[in-house]
């Protein structure tokens, strides 16, 4: 009978002791051509352990369901699928906007919230009720590299852009305004994730500069041919350029890039973040890598005193805020879906940012 | 008050349990004062934290307020510049000339507010462009996202005198700017700082500065005034502030609205009403509340303000989570509770230890004593220690020899007095029966003499004479023969004795002429003479020999207070209240003869302390109670059992 009894108390045990944890959903790619993304992931587990050690959200928890979609939207899908099935977690964090747009339809159907980080494809929210952008967008690329150019006195642009959604808004508002300012463009399209970059960059050789609008995956290869061809024009590369596979490459020397104001070194908030990370993870800290930090901090603060529901986050963000976080301050109007932040023109030197 | 000792000594405990509760009470103690211990050290703790955190919060609202004061006086660096003035004079004059600026003002305005806020004309595009404008937005704009990383202006204007505008980084929403407050406040008080407000031409949350433009003779040129952003503003010192990891700050106005929140937040919310704002009465303080479900120590304190910039009416809370900033004080307290648990435990187990090396020696001397006391004179306890203890088993062992000695010397004393008596004995109970059986030999023949005497004589007078001496003889014999019965009496140690059965043995061949004996005398058993059994027959033979047609004889037993009482009773009629006196005495009977059954049944009961009365009524029938007093008799099916073994 005793015997009986503690068999069933050590069965009952996990149950017993098995303590509730505020489930987040992280789509991110941890292997594959967006691999660099793992500094989202590292972001955001630095964030759940220090707001872990001091109760969490509300004094729950938080626990990071971290699925690698393998860079490929099809694993994506299946990832969001299974959480949803087997943890249904409190809201989602996906990462690159071919990655995120096909489980958009699905976090609607599910009604829950799904963030879309170091996702700048322009029509990621458009429509979308549970769908939020958490990063810069198109526009924002294209306001900061217009930028660039008007200092630059730049009137001839080559454009490379690439097959995903991101690529295609953003060289689509590019050519838009750059025509409309008077100069003239020509641009070439990556068909597929496989394309080599080299072939499409050589046909731009005679531009004034030439403006690497793709994922920052692409942009080593299509540095690296600008420079083997002894291209003497300005180099200009989306937000993707201040990631550490382009900025660590001596071929960036010299690129401008749009950039987000947390490369500041003078920008306080991201200083002792930086620190810790490089010293956590022995590698710079990315943007990426601190939005994957702030929307932690975000949601965590907006679900202060809060129940934790799905409709109660999606409310939270809804009402619009205001939040200082480590890649940038963020004042966000009610019913906006985007969260974003302005992005700056700057030049890579010695791997170093500098903001004109 | 009662001394401890004396207490101890009344609790109706063992040693051993008194040890171990007072080594538990002692250890409860100790422990009861390190908890006060750590509790006086947390409140002492948290006072600390608490005075440093409103230190904290201060030195930060001082930033705040100097990083206010900057940008006021980057302002008057500006307003003292050459080509402001240069401008604002050049304005000033253009606009002296005209026959009616007001006018021109208003029909401006008119045509600046009917345009779309997200578009420009190209009046506005001349401003926008202009020398001043380029260079507000590059010394002061451009500035700060270049060198600091945050784009800390929103919109900066310049009007002249008339509240025209002269210059500005951005479109601003109307042309005419002396219908504002903060326009008229600046040109009376030199300069001004706004509270926090939305501003539509910056887009963002942020406080008006702004700083009169006065010309070489102090005359008013007119104002330049710039939007700076509320949060950027703050985030410039919020990172100084951060004292612990948990560490939020968050910047309340006067009326509880929000105005900054290190964590999201929504901005002007009223929080007036929140748990964390109830405590906040005097100028500065600290608490612990709770927000998040997590207590929170909170240290608030007013804005100062700056040299000559006096400062907002808001309030700025820093709060840590209490957990991390009490952790120090946890550790310790964690540590105490684990050296209290183990100090408990050590206190018991030496407690235990040293009872049992006090309660060991002191049990032995108790069996030792014990068996002394039923005659193991040879007992000695083994002594071990040379402590108080081992003192008291020596003397002990001392004092048993001694018994031992002199009881050795008294028994061979009795035991030669003994045989003596024992001898002295036997002879008299062997003159005692040869001479009780040559005496009844004798009597025998006496009567059978005097029959046959009585058979030769005719006179009845000697007839009566001879029956006279025959029953002298008769008497003579029940005299001799009483003797023999009572010599018994206490001859054989007293035994356990199953009254059930010494009743079923003792009657067979009593006449009891046709009355019923009931026995109810079942599991019943008495310490009692061997000649026990010899009672309860004479009991019967009494009912039956003097009861007036005697049905039943009942025996039977209760317990009482002070024993155990077996009653035996009959339906015989009963005593007779003149003789009820004399019952238990040797009497002479109305035959003349005497009486010696209940006489000799006191003496046998009274061997071992039992005693007997008759207490039955007169007219229904006699009944005589025998109380055994209590440790003298057993009820029990199994103890009658193992007596009868």
């Amino acid at each position: 009978m005793c015997t009986v009894f503690i068999i069933l108390i050590l069965i009952a045990s996990p149950m017993l002791f098995e303590r509730a944890t505020v489930k987040v959903g992280v789509l991110v790619p941890l292997t594959g051509a967006s691999a660099y993304l793992v500094d989202v992931r590292d972001g955001m587990t630095m964030a759940a352990e220090r707001l872990n050690r001091w109760g969490g959200i509300n004094g729950v928890e938080i626990e990071l369901l971290i699925r690698d979609t393998e860079s490929d939207p099809a694993v994506a899908v299946e990832a969001f699928q299974e959480l949803e099935r087997d943890e249904k977690p409190l809201f989602y964090i996906s990462t690159m906007s071919h990655l995120t747009i096909p489980i958009s339809p699905l976090a609607e159907e599910a009604q829950v919230m799904l963030v879309g980080v170091v996702t700048s494809a322009q029509n990621l929210t458009e429509g979308r009720h549970w769908t939020v952008r958490f990063y810069s967008n198109a526009q924002d690329e294209v306001d900061a590299t217009m930028h660039t150019l008007g200092v630059l006195g730049v009137t001839d642009l080559g454009v490379v852009y690439g097959w995903d959604e991101f690529s295609v808004s953003a060289h689509a508002l590019m050519s838009e305004q750059f025509q409309a300012s008077g100069g003239t463009i020509e641009s070439v399209q990556l068909d597929t994730i496989d394309s080599d970059a080299r072939d499409e960059v050589t046909s731009l050789l005679d531009r004034e500069a030439v403006f690497i609008c793709t994922t920052a995956a692409f942009m080593p290869d299509a540095l690296r041919c600008l420079r083997e061809n002894n291209y003497s024009g300005h180099i200009l590369t989306a937000s993707g350029g201040t990631s550490n596979i382009v900025r660590d490459i001596p071929e960036s020397e010299g690129m401008y890039v749009a950039a987000p104001a947390m490369y500041n070194e003078n920008y306080l908030p991201a200083k002792w973040l930086s620190e810790e990370y490089e010293a956590r993870y022995g590698r710079p800290l990315t943007h990426y890598a601190s939005c994957g930090y702030d929307i932690l901090y975000l949601i965590s603060g907006l679900m202060r005193d809060r129940e934790l529901t799905r409709d109660n986050v999606h409310d939270a963000i809804e009402e619009g805020f205001v939040f200082s976080g480590t890649t940038a301050p963020l004042q966000v109007d009610p019913g906006s879906h985007d969260i974003g932040f302005d992005l700056l023109s700057a030049r890579i030197s010695e791997g170093r940012l500098w903001y004109l | 008050m009662v001394p401890l000792s004396r207490l101890m000594d009344r609790l109706p405990a063992r040693l051993s349990t008194k040890f171990v509760a007072a080594s538990i009470v002692i250890s409860v103690l100790f422990v009861s004062l390190g908890m006060y211990s750590v509790d006086a050290s947390r409140r002492s703790f948290q006072q600390s934290v608490g005075e440093e955190s409103i230190d904290l919060a201060r030195q930060f609202a001082l930033s705040v307020d100097r990083g206010i004061y900057t940008k006021l006086h980057e302002l008057a660096i500006i307003a003292l510049g050459r080509n402001i003035v240069n401008e604002l004079n050049a304005s000033n004059a253009a606009f002296d000339a005209m026959a009616d600026p007001e006018a021109y003002i208003d029909a401006a305005d008119a045509e600046w507010i009917s345009v779309p806020a997200d578009e420009v004309t190209p009046f506005m595009s001349e401003i926008l462009a202009n020398n001043l404008s380029r260079d507000l937005t590059v010394r002061l704009e451009t500035h700060y996202i270049t060198e600091h990383g945050i784009d800390m202006y929103g919109e900066v204007v310049v009007t002249n005198k008339y509240g025209a505008i002269v210059a500005m980084t951005l479109r601003t929403t109307d042309y005419r700017q002396n219908d504002e407050t903060w326009w008229q406040t600046t040109r009376d008080q030199t300069h001004h700082v706004g509270d926090v407000e939305y501003d539509m031409s910056s887009a963002m949350y942020g406080l008006p500065v702004c700083y009169s433009v006065l010309g070489p003779e102090g005359e008013f040129l007119g104002i330049i005034r710039a939007f700076v952003g509320a949060v950027e503003l703050v985030t410039e010192t919020q990172f100084e502030a951060e004292h612990f990891e948990s560490t939020e700050v968050k910047i309340v106005s006067a009326n509880g609205s929000m105005i900054y929140s290190s964590t999201a937040y929504r901005m002007f919310e009223d929080v007036s009403a929140r748990e964390y704002m109830a405590p906040i009465e005097e100028e500065s303080g600290y608490y612990i509340s709770v927000e998040g479900d997590r207590e929170r120590l909170y240290a608030y304190t007013t804005f100062p303000g700056y040299l000559e910039y006096s400062g907002q009416s808001w309030i700025v809370i820093m709060s840590h989570d209490a957990e991390e900033v009490l952790m120090p004080v946890t550790v310790v307290s964690q540590r105490i509770t684990g050296a209290s648990f183990i100090l408990l435990s050590v206190f018991v187990a030496v407690a235990f230890s040293l009872s049992s090396s006090v309660t060991r020696p002191v049990s032995r001397l108790r069996t030792a004593a014990a068996r002394m006391a039923r005659g193991e004179l040879k007992e000695r306890v083994d002594v071990r220690t040379k402590d108080e203890l081992g003192e008291l088993g020596r003397a002990f062992n001392d004092m048993a020899s001694e018994l031992e000695d002199m009881y050795g010397d008294l028994e061979t004393k009795v035991a030669e007095r003994t045989r003596e008596v024992d001898a002295a004995n036997e002879k008299l109970h062997i003159l005692g029966s040869i001479t009780r059986h040559d005496a009844l030999n004798q009597l025998s023949i006496i009567r059978g003499w005097l029959s046959m005497i009585e058979e030769g004589l005719n006179d009845p007078q000697m007839h009566e004479y001879i029956a006279k001496v025959i029953t002298a003889s008769e008497t003579l014999e029940e005299q001799l023969k009483f003797t023999g019965e009572y010599e018994k009496v206490g001859v054989t140690r007293p035994d356990w004795v199953d009254v059930n059965l010494a009743l079923d043995t003792s009657l067979p061949g009593l006449e009891l002429r046709g009355a019923t004996v009931v026995n109810g005398l079942a599991d019943l058993v008495v310490y009692a003479d061997p000649m026990f059994p010899k009672v309860l027959r004479n009991l019967a033979e009494n009912s039956v020999k003097h009861g007036k047609g005697t049905k039943r004889i009942s025996y039977s037993y209760h317990e009482v207070p002070d024993g155990l009482v077996i009653t035996v009773e009959d339906d015989g009629g009963g005593v007779p209240l003149d003789k009820k006196a004399k019952l238990f005495d040797r009497v002479r009977g109305e035959s003349g003869r005497v009486g010696y059954g209940l006489y000799l049944s006191r003496a046998i009961l009274n061997i071992t302390g039992i005693t007997v009365k008759e207490t039955g009524t007169l007219g229904v029938g006699a009944r005589f109670e025998i109380q055994v007093p209590k440790g003298k008799y057993r009820i029990s099916r199994s103890s009658a059992r193992d007596q009868r073994k």
